[in-house]
């Protein structure tokens, strides 16, 4: 990691977290790329039970001999203060909505803009729901990771308390996307934000969420549910 | 449940309900090889996500998926299922749903769900890997999200005129725990003209970790329809954003 990833930090928003990096990342980028296109083909592909049969098989070589060569990660460091930039980076490079190298993730991308925050993101077959469309799921889940990025604004981070989604029309696929979020008020420990996304200029579908910033406590309740659960 | 040409002889529905009515949980799409190759694209996925990689493992995994990939493109496009349209046939829908972003065997982005009904409650298990971490060692909220539509979804199937999401509220109360079975339960909760109401929970143990509301509206017209003519009219938007997952132009 050290030697491959170039980590430049920009400290003109640092209360950003998604902003206040930039990463030079070509061999992460690309694996990503390439995961995002095995998942792609497998689901578009007509494949006959031999192929499916040699593809399985070749996966596994793949899946095994990589497994081998790498170390398990350690996760533990991002919840402590001696996390590093690369922690932080790395983490957002696994996200599974934003990360580019977690296949799940289409993935989004997001930048503050004006007073609020801008993202884009295009989906492919894998996430289809309705046909041609994205699955609702997927759209509901878009909003939990942008809203997230948007409620940096506040100047204080928590979790998801609440998400209100309302669909306006389906969300096609294989289309660019465009999504505005903005940041409306705090209450207490509450973050109040909203967002939009839009295809082609037509609203498709609108979302409120209230984000609930951790006390030390939750924050040592985390650490504790990780450390009992969270092993493969 | 007679036609099943045009699909691989390994493939077999199996009957769950005595019942000549097609319903997405009356039968179970039994596909082994199908099921290894979507469960062995999770297992990189999740591996992806655990390991530490150096350089020398990325590469060596990057070309592997080059070669992979590359015979891939060179296949010919699945048929497209017809799986919620009034002409579809019983194969094309379980062929549609194996292939759902979110409970699909061989969608390799499905962790993937199991839902069933049972009497009037909907019921569903689903366990995430490192992949879905959002929280460190929990569960992404927008995958908790992405669980509700697709459980209140499949309980507002039981009401006369299931339809499309038109809202979900989500309230999280409890961080969702990665590599522990969750639990799910929902049920539809009736309906008003076009709307249909849903509520569900997601459980690990006796806890609720999240609950929703969702409120569901039954198209008018032949909407399926609609959307699937416009699925088949974007079979050329497909083929250039396939190019553009290799060679993405940000």
């Amino acid at each position: 990691m050290h030697e491959r990833v170039k980590i430049i930090r920009r400290d003109v928003a640092p209360h950003l977290p998604w902003q206040s990096f930039a990463i030079e990342d070509p061999l992460g980028d690309s694996v990503g790329e390439s995961l995002r296109a095995l998942a792609e083909h497998v689901v578009r592909a007509e494949l006959d039970s031999t192929q499916i049969a040699d593809l399985t098989r070749e996966l596994h070589t793949l899946t095994e001999a990589f497994e081998q060569a790498s170390p398990q990660r350690v996760r533990e460091r991002i919840m402590g203060p001696e996390k590093t930039d690369e922690d932080v980076y790395r983490y957002i490079a696994f996200n599974p909505i934003r990360g580019s190298m977690n296949p799940l993730a289409a993935p989004l991308r997001v930048w503050a803009e004006g007073d609020g925050v801008r993202g884009e993101v295009r989906f492919g077959s894998a996430y289809e729901g309705p046909p041609g469309h994205v699955h609702g799921g997927h759209v509901a889940a878009l909003f939990d990771d942008f809203l997230a990025c948007v409620q940096a604004l506040s100047g204080t981070r928590g979790f998801t308390g609440t998400l209100e989604i309302r669909f306006r029309a389906p969300t096609p696929l294989h289309t660019n996307l465009r999504l505005e979020g903005r940041f409306d008020q705090k209450e207490g420990r509450k973050i109040l934000t909203r967002g939009a996304i839009f295809a082609n200029e037509v609203l498709t579908a609108e979302a409120l969420g209230t984000f609930i910033a951790p006390t030390p406590e939750h924050i040592e309740k985390l650490r504790r549910s990780m450390q009992e659960n969270a092993k493969p | 449940m007679k036609s099943m040409e045009g699909v691989r002889s390994d493939v077999s529905l199996r009957k769950l309900v005595d019942s000549d009515e097609v319903q997405w949980n009356h039968y179970i799409l039994e596909d082994p090889a199908g099921r290894a190759l979507g469960d062995v694209v999770r297992k990189l996925f999740h591996q992806v996500a655990l390991r530490d990689a150096n350089a020398r493992s990325l590469e060596d995994l990057a070309a592997g998926l080059e070669r992979i990939v590359h015979k891939l493109e060179a296949l010919p496009p699945r048929k497209l299922q017809r799986g919620m349209a009034k002409r579809a046939t019983d194969c094309d829908v379980y062929l549609y749903e194996s292939y759902s972003p979110l409970r699909g065997i061989l969608n390799p982005i499905a962790p993937p769900i199991q839902i069933w009904i049972e009497g009037e409650t909907t019921l569903g298990s689903v366990t995430f890997d490192a992949a879905y971490e959002g929280p460190p060692g929990h569960v992404h909220g927008g995958y908790v999200a992405a669980v509700f539509d697709e459980l209140l979804g499949a309980a507002q199937t039981l009401s006369e005129k299931p339809g499309f999401t038109g809202t979900l509220e989500i309230r999280y109360l409890a961080p969702t725990p990665l590599y522990r079975e969750l639990k799910l339960e929902g049920r539809c909760t009736g309906s008003e003209g076009r709307k249909v109401f849903a509520e569900g929970k997601i459980y690990a143990g006796e806890r609720v970790l999240a609950e929703a509301k969702g409120i569901f509206i039954a198209p008018s017209g032949n909407a399926y329809e609609y959307l699937e003519r416009q699925r088949e009219q974007t079979a050329s938007a497909r083929e250039t954003s396939a190019n553009s997952i290799r060679n993405p132009s940000t």
